[in-house]
């Protein structure tokens, strides 16, 4: 795409101005002048003081204006200010952004010292909302904020890892310890079967392309390109009316993340740095897998039991390894202990005129299992100039490059997690003369293969290079007629590589393998906006807001994927360039467009009153003609209580604030590009020749998901902002959910993508700030959230169930129900398996497939959210962050093969030594019977379990350094600080037999274990 | 100055809102497909989707490895090895219920090829040689995949020839939802369309056409349904249906009029090591093409048998045994004494191509021997004993040179037959449905070899059927009701 701008398209006559502007200043003199004499009539007056936070340190360049005028300064460095103030002048107004705004009433004196706090629940705070940014006392709207000091310097590489337990609402559940992993995040619930579920992604403006861009590599995730410590400030807007302006993509919620700007004033350099080592989290004790002789004892037991002779049991034992001395610990060799660090430099400087920000950060990782790392630069600049005092240009170019190497998950021989359930203790990895093992007979790798000669000699490696770049102009046309126009780009370039060894592995029938994928993604985004405000009534009681916009997005993504076969011997050549057949080479585009109007407006008297409401049309690609265009809206309402004169004296309530919002947002994300096509396409080639089918069955009657929602909310302070609330209800109805409508396969298609169905989200969200104990050296701070969710299938095609895999969809359950066999335990008499008929408990069988599948349990917590305790005492401090989920239940899907003796080439976990062994035992676990048909390892209740957990995510002590002594150093701030993060987990359920924090199914899947991380670090400010 | 920054805004602005406003910036086709009423126009476009349908059967789920695999390892002729990749447990053990994937997977993608051969069947373009030709064909692989269904999900012809068969269907319409026909029914259709095939097809194997819009010339190789190949399939139709005389006919009208020959004991190595289609009509009348680009990788049926893919399909000691040591067949089954320490294993070698970059084994449909074999089953069925040695002895005697001969009648004459058919077509999916056929058990059904263990089928065990897939029941509430009993 091309753009040409600078001298462009159109000329414009401005020889009116031009020639009329001598004139035009003449009188803009004399009107200046003349007001001059009517403000000097009156006396005025210098007032002084200074600006602090709640440490007491001076806040530099924060703003000292006096109300309703443009009178006013910045303070120094010192957080000092000087102003002549006019003798009737009746407030000023202190503010800084991110610490909130107070007004102070101006008396005789000429002293005023102010201190600001950065509390989560200020309600002069200025926050960021959609399109634009508001003070948090006139928002009508639900949304949280996430601070640097939650974000900066943790050891996980992308933002979107850190906001849970963090934002009241919104539940981040992790399933690896792979670092640049894809992270699911749900804001209020579910809110999409099929479709995309997780939130909109805004970065300075820019709708980004988010999630797990790769083609082939096991999980990645595009914000790991952002690295955290640029970030100011990570903006969740979760209800309707501070969505809806993002219409046709704000269902899921929306999350705004805004990058550091430069600031007016002598230039400030920081420096981090941060190190540690990682290791795997501590595993239940269901976990542990038996050793060469329990195992080798089970076997022949196993054999014994189904009825084979001695002989037999002697041969068996003897395939498998018996006496062969060997007893290998998988779980030892696959995972190792690695190391994290961090470094960035930072400067911000600039003055009235010019201003920058400007970084370079580097991210390493290597996480606990073999073949998993993530190492990334990253490099940042924000440059904004002021070219009068009508119009400045922001400059934002950004770019970082990730490298990452991702291990297989799941199933896949090459796992390297997957040893453990599926590699026998008396298998060994290597030779007798020290090289590793590769054979594919007897009792050696026939099926899983060896981790260690995967993990060296296979590859699975990415290369991401993601650029953010934006140009804005902001223009103001009248003073309070602002224009803005931005142009943006979101690019991303993914190199992936994956190499399969000819060797070992399932290179080995190719003769070895090496797939190369490109795939670059060019999303740009033009937004042009009006923003009006202007007072009405007495003293400007009513004040009106307005925004009128229009937005277009385009993204493009290209694709090149090759793969090669047959390569020559030595193993150091992987790359493609040496093997001897091509495979594949292709190309492919896709693309997307949106384009949209949008509007919002607000109403406020007082401050104390507030109606707001906006509107949305937007259209897509993605849709039909018929269905192109979609009209969203909301509205709101807010009163600040506080403000009213019966509450006026009552002086504990510092803000009290109730709210309300309705409105219709929609979801776009993950139903393709071209779903709604009925197609044929190409590519089902035959003896070389092109071959094409009907394989796209289309529905030219797709639309939007559409997403009602309802929000009461409550902001309350207390005790001088000591102690605040934040408390909302919510009902989330998303309707016309895109589902793949199962239809007959007689038709040639297993479904037809359909609007069928509805589904609820309500709830509660709670928020508890607190300081309990405030003495002059010594604070303990408090910080809860928790969120209720209930998440109701409410409607589904015909009303018929759907059965997705262990889930099942039924109208009035959780959408994430299991679906499930119930699990009676073991005949005490025969050791034989036995399941509930049906849910009246009233027969068992012992024939798997009598029993009938029941609705147990969900996979969705009910409760979660996070606590952290802050204690500050002189220099140091010490904090705790804990998340936490209640009410879900876990599935282990893997341990159909390393339980009983259902498959007995696999491994076996220690619960298999609670068996049935003979007539009266009492236990859980079957009769081991060596390749038992009875189905007992088959999914049932006997795998879930529960999913409560809490978790100590991070713990931080860290010591700053007094001024003084900083200042001796010649630097400005010191921190040195030690952090640990998963140090302790509590759980809930003693048969757990996996990690309880096992994704949005709740089921594991032989992921890179989580990392327990120690990192020492040093922050420097100069 | 100032002006030219004002000039650069509105100039941005003005750009974007344009560039946006066309109603195509909202229109976007995809780069990799066309509208379906626009794809079957022209001859080129019919034998661009008649190239789409076989790629359709060239599939893991079904002729690609599940159904071929099954007509040895669910009979006597094949078990899995010790330490196998957890594939097709199902049909060792006679477990499956109605959400077994085998019976899932292949359902939905034999359904997918008849959507496919409906397409075809159905375009609205003017007849000519060519598009008869392809429409032939079309017909004939809706037969073969009718036939496979029939024989997979219901009950033999010859145990219940009105019970319940599968559903028909013959154009597309997403809300069908249709109920079983019954196996009568489904034959009927069966010899419709291969009745049609025979007569829209014109060509041989070995003949070509040139489509004159792109002037390209497609050689019609074994790899292509052809005029014979039709009535090769017929005759093993009626084989199944135990309907003697129309196979006997169908099977002698390929043998006189097709031009096939069996190929001589000096080629059989070469010719089973041959990954490519043929022309020259020698055994080999249809089959599924595998090549260099368009394969199954790892999941092909030669992986599934070769140690350098996933090896986990042995040969049976006693179908070993059943080979005299004259007999060329043994030569392509390998005799291996390290694989499995202190045993001799043996291992099918018919497919021998999983490694070989430049082509792969093709998937064996028809051969020629088949159809002089059902010849002479039919004869043996039809009182024409003389007949019926002369055709059986034609195979097995040159497969094993100093071999005397069969001599036998009555039911022994039918059983040497079968375990001719068993010797000759071991490792191409046939044993099972022989046996399925003729409602016999399989008392040699294996487990395990080393130790030997036996786990024999009785002739009424319900998993010798495979269920109506769980996910045709959910959705399909006239089937709902017919699932196979047991299950």
């Amino acid at each position: 795409m091309k753009h040409v701008y600078g001298n462009c398209c159109l000329r414009l006559d401005f020889s009116f101005f031009n020639q009329n502007y001598m004139l035009m200043k003449k009188i803009i003199l004399f009107v200046s002048f003349l007001s001059t004499f009517t403000f000097a009539t009156a006396q005025n007056r210098t007032i002084t003081g200074q600006v602090v936070d709640d440490k007491g340190s001076g806040i530099a360049n924060a703003s000292v204006v006096v109300k309703g005028t443009s009178v006013g300064t910045i303070t120094n460095a010192n957080g000092s200010f000087s102003l002549s103030v006019p003798a009737n002048a009746r407030t000023i107004v202190v503010s800084y952004i991110g610490m909130g705004e107070r007004e102070i009433a101006l008396t005789n004196n000429n002293t005023y010292d102010v201190s600001l706090s950065a509390t989560k629940s200020d309600l002069q705070e200025v926050v960021v909302v959609g399109y634009g940014t508001q003070k948090r006392a006139n928002l009508t709207g639900s949304q949280s904020s996430v601070k640097p000091p939650d974000i900066e310097n943790r050891p996980f590489p992308s933002v979107d890892q850190m906001l849970g337990g963090k934002v009241p609402g919104l539940q981040a559940p992790q399933f690896t310890g792979q670092p640049g992993a894809a992270q699911n995040i749900r804001i209020r619930g579910t809110g999409s079967v099929s479709a995309g579920a997780n939130p909109l992604y805004v970065v300075d403006g820019i709708i980004v392309n988010s999630g797990d861009l790769s083609r082939v590599a096991t999980t990645a995730n595009s914000i790991a390109g952002i690295n955290a410590n640029d970030i100011e400030s990570v903006t969740v807007l979760k209800d309707a009316q501070s969505t809806s302006i993002y219409g046709s993509r704000g269902a899921n919620g929306v999350i705004v993340i805004t990058t550091k700007k430069g600031k007016a004033g002598k230039t400030k350099f920081r420096a981090d740095a941060e190190a540690g080592f990682t290791s795997k989290i501590e595993l239940p004790e269901g976990n542990r897998f038996l050793n060469a002789q329990e195992y080798i004892a089970l076997l022949e037991e196993g054999v014994r039991n189904s009825g084979g002779s001695q002989a037999q049991v002697d041969a068996i034992a003897a395939q498998y390894g018996k006496g062969n001395g060997v007893d290998t610990d998988w779980l030892d060799l696959v995972t190792k202990q690695g190391t994290q660090q961090q470094y960035n430099l930072s400067a911000t400087g600039g003055d009235a005129k010019n201003q920058f920000y400007l970084s370079g950060g580097y991210f390493n990782q290597e996480a606990n299992v073999i073949g998993s790392d993530f190492k990334r630069y990253s490099l940042r600049t924000n440059y904004k100039h002021v070219a009068s005092d009508r119009l400045s240009f922001t400059f934002i170019a950004a770019g970082s490059n990730v490298i990452q190497h991702t291990p297989n998950s799941g199933g896949a021989f090459a796992n390297p997690v997957g040893s453990l359930p599926f590699l026998r203790p008396t298998q060994n990895p290597y030779n007798i003369d020290g090289t590793l093992n590769i054979s594919r007979t007897g009792n050696n790798f026939s099926s899983q293969y060896n981790p260690l000669y995967i993990a060296q000699y296979n590859r699975n490696d990415l290369n991401s290079t993601q650029l953010e770049g934006s140009i804005s102009g902001e223009f103001a046309i009248l003073k309070n007629l602002k224009f803005t126009s931005r142009f943006g780009v979101d690019y991303n370039n993914l190199e992936e590589y994956r190499f399969w060894n000819q060797y070992h592995g399932d290179g080995v029938s190719y003769g070895g393998s090496g797939d190369a994928y490109n795939t670059r993604y060019f999303n740009w985004i033009a937004t042009n906006q009006l923003d009006y405000f202007t007072t009405a009534g007495r003293d400007g009681n009513f004040r009106i807001d307005a925004k009128l916009g229009y937005e277009a997005q385009k993204s493009k993504q290209y694709n090149v994927s090759t793969r090669t076969e047959g390569f020559p011997p030595p193993n150091s050549l992987y790359l493609t360039i040496n093997a001897a057949t091509v495979k594949t080479a292709s190309n492919n585009i896709a693309d997307y467009d949106f384009a949209g109007l949008y509007s919002a407006g607000s109403v406020s008297y007082q401050d104390k009153y507030i109606l707001s409401g906006s509107y949305r049309r937007d259209g897509s690609s993605r849709f039909s003609e018929e269905k192109r265009y979609g009209n969203f809206w909301s509205v709101g309402a807010a009163w600040n209580a506080d403000k009213e004169n019966f509450l006026s004296n009552v002086s504990f309530i510092s803000a009290l604030k109730l709210r309300g919002s309705y409105g219709l947002t929609g979801n776009a994300s993950g139903i393709g590009n071209y779903a709604w096509r009925q197609t044929y396409g190409f590519g089902s080639n035959y003896n070389g020749l092109p071959g094409g089918t009907f394989n796209v069955v289309g529905n030219s009657d797709l639309q939007w998901e559409s997403t009602y929602q309802g929000d009461i909310g409550l902001d309350a302070s207390f005790l001088d902002n000591r102690i605040s609330i934040i408390f909302d209800v919510y009902n989330r109805l998303s309707d016309h959910l895109i589902f793949a409508d199962p239809i007959s396969p007689t038709t040639g298609f297993l479904s037809v993508t359909r609007n069928i169905g509805k589904l609820q989200n309500k709830g509660y969200e709670f928020t508890l700030d607190a300081t309990p104990l405030k003495f002059k050296d010594f604070t303990w701070n408090i910080s809860f959230n928790i969120t209720h969710n209930t998440n109701t299938v409410k409607k589904l095609p015909g009303g018929k169930d759907i059965i997705d895999g262990s889930f099942i969809l039924r109208e009035g359950h959780d959408y994430r129900t299991f679906y499930v066999r119930e699990w009676d335990g073991v005949n005490p008499a025969n050791g034989n398996p036995s399941w509930w008929v049906d849910s009246s408990h009233k027969t068992a069988t012992g024939t798997y497939a009598s029993a009938q599948r029941q609705l147990i349990g969900s996979a969705s917590p009910s409760y979660f959210g996070g606590f952290s305790s802050t204690f500050t005492y002189k220099g140091f401090d010490l904090d705790a962050e804990f998340v936490y989920n209640y009410g879900n239940l876990v599935r282990d899907q893997w341990i159909f093969y390393t339980i009983d003796g259902v498959d007995p080439t696999s491994n076996k976990t220690a619960i298999n030594l609670q068996r049935w062994q003979k007539p009266g035992d009492i236990t859980n676990v079957p009769k081991y019977v060596y390749g038992s048909t009875n189905s007992s390892s088959s999914f049932s209740t006997r795998f879930l379990y529960k999913g409560d957990f809490i978790r100590l995510r991070n713990i931080t002590l860290g010591y700053n350094l007094s001024e003084a002594l900083s200042s001796r150093i010649k630097l400005s701030s010191v921190r040195i600080y030690v952090r640990g993060t998963n140090l302790w987990t509590k759980t809930y359920d003693k048969d757990l037999t996996l990690d309880p924090e096992a994704g949005v199914n709740s089921t594991g899947n032989l992921d890179v274990f989580f990392n327990r991380i120690i990192t020492a670090g040093v922050n420097i400010g100069f | 100055m100032r002006f030219n920054n004002k000039l650069f805004i509105f100039c941005l602005a003005l750009l974007q809102v344009l560039s946006a406003c066309k109603k195509e910036f909202l229109d976007l086709p995809p780069y990799n497909a066309v509208p379906v009423d626009q794809a079957y126009s022209s001859e080129a476009d019919m034998n661009t989707a008649v190239n789409g349908l076989y790629a359709t059967l060239r599939n893991a789920a079904t002729f690609g490895r599940a159904l071929p695999l099954k007509g040895d390892l669910m009979a006597d002729n094949v078990y899995l090895k010790f330490g196998n990749s957890g594939r097709y447990l199902t049909y060792r053990d006679y477990n499956q219920t109605a959400a077994n994937a085998e019976a899932n997977d292949a359902w939905n993608a034999l359904y997918v090829a008849i959507k496919n051969a409906n397409q075809i069947i159905n375009a609205d373009i003017a007849s000519s040689k060519i598009i008869d030709q392809i429409k032939g064909e079309a017909h004939a692989v809706r037969a073969l995949v009718y036939f496979e269904l029939l024989r997979n999900y219901a009950k033999p012809y010859t145990v219940d020839a009105n019970g319940l068969g599968i559903p028909i269907v013959t154009t597309f319409d997403q809300n069908l939802l249709p109920p079983r026909s019954t196996t009568k029914e489904v034959y009927a259709q069966i010899v419709s369309d291969l009745n049609q095939a025979y007569t829209l097809m014109t060509y041989n194997v070995g003949q070509s056409f040139t489509i004159t819009a792109t002037n390209s010339t497609k050689v019609l190789n074994s790899s292509y349904f052809t005029k014979y190949a039709a009535k090769a399939l017929l005759a093993r139709v009626y084989q199944s249906m135990g309907d003697w005389t129309n196979a006997k006919d169908a099977a002698l009208d390929v043998i006189n009029n097709g031009g096939f020959n069996l190929v001589p004991n000096g080629n059989y190595v070469s010719y089973w090591a041959n990954p490519a289609p043929s022309t020259n009509k020698v055994e080999s009348i249809f089959e599924v093409s595998l090549d260099n680009s368009g394969n199954l990788a790892t999941n092909a049926l030669a992986a599934f048998y070769q140690l350098v893919g996933y090896g986990d399909a042995w040969v049976t000691n006693e179908l070993y045994n059943q080979y005299a040591s004259t007999d060329v067949r043994r030569q392509v089954i390998l005799v291996n004494t390290t694989v499995s320490a202190g045993n001799t294993v043996y291992l099918n070698n018919k497919y021998s191509n999983t490694s070989n970059a430049a082509d792969k084994d093709d998937i064996k449909v028809l051969r020629y021997a088949d159809v002089v074999l059902i010849l002479a089953e039919a004869l043996a069925n039809s009182n024409d004993e003389p007949n019926a040695l002369i055709r059986l002895n034609s195979v097995a005697k040159l497969r094993d040179q100093s071999f005397a001969g069969y001599s036998s009648s009555g039911q022994q004459l039918k059983n040497d037959i079968i375990s001719e058919r068993r010797k000759e077509f071991a490792f191409e999916g046939y044993r099972f449905y022989d046996l399925m056929r003729l409602n016999l058990p399989i008392p040699n059904h294996t487990k395990s070899q080393f130790p030997t263990v036996l786990f024999p089928i009785a002739a009424d065990d319900f998993h010798r059927i495979f269920p109506i897939p769980q996910a045709e029941l959910d959705v399909n509430p006239n089937i709902r009701g017919q699932q196979n009993p047991g299950y």
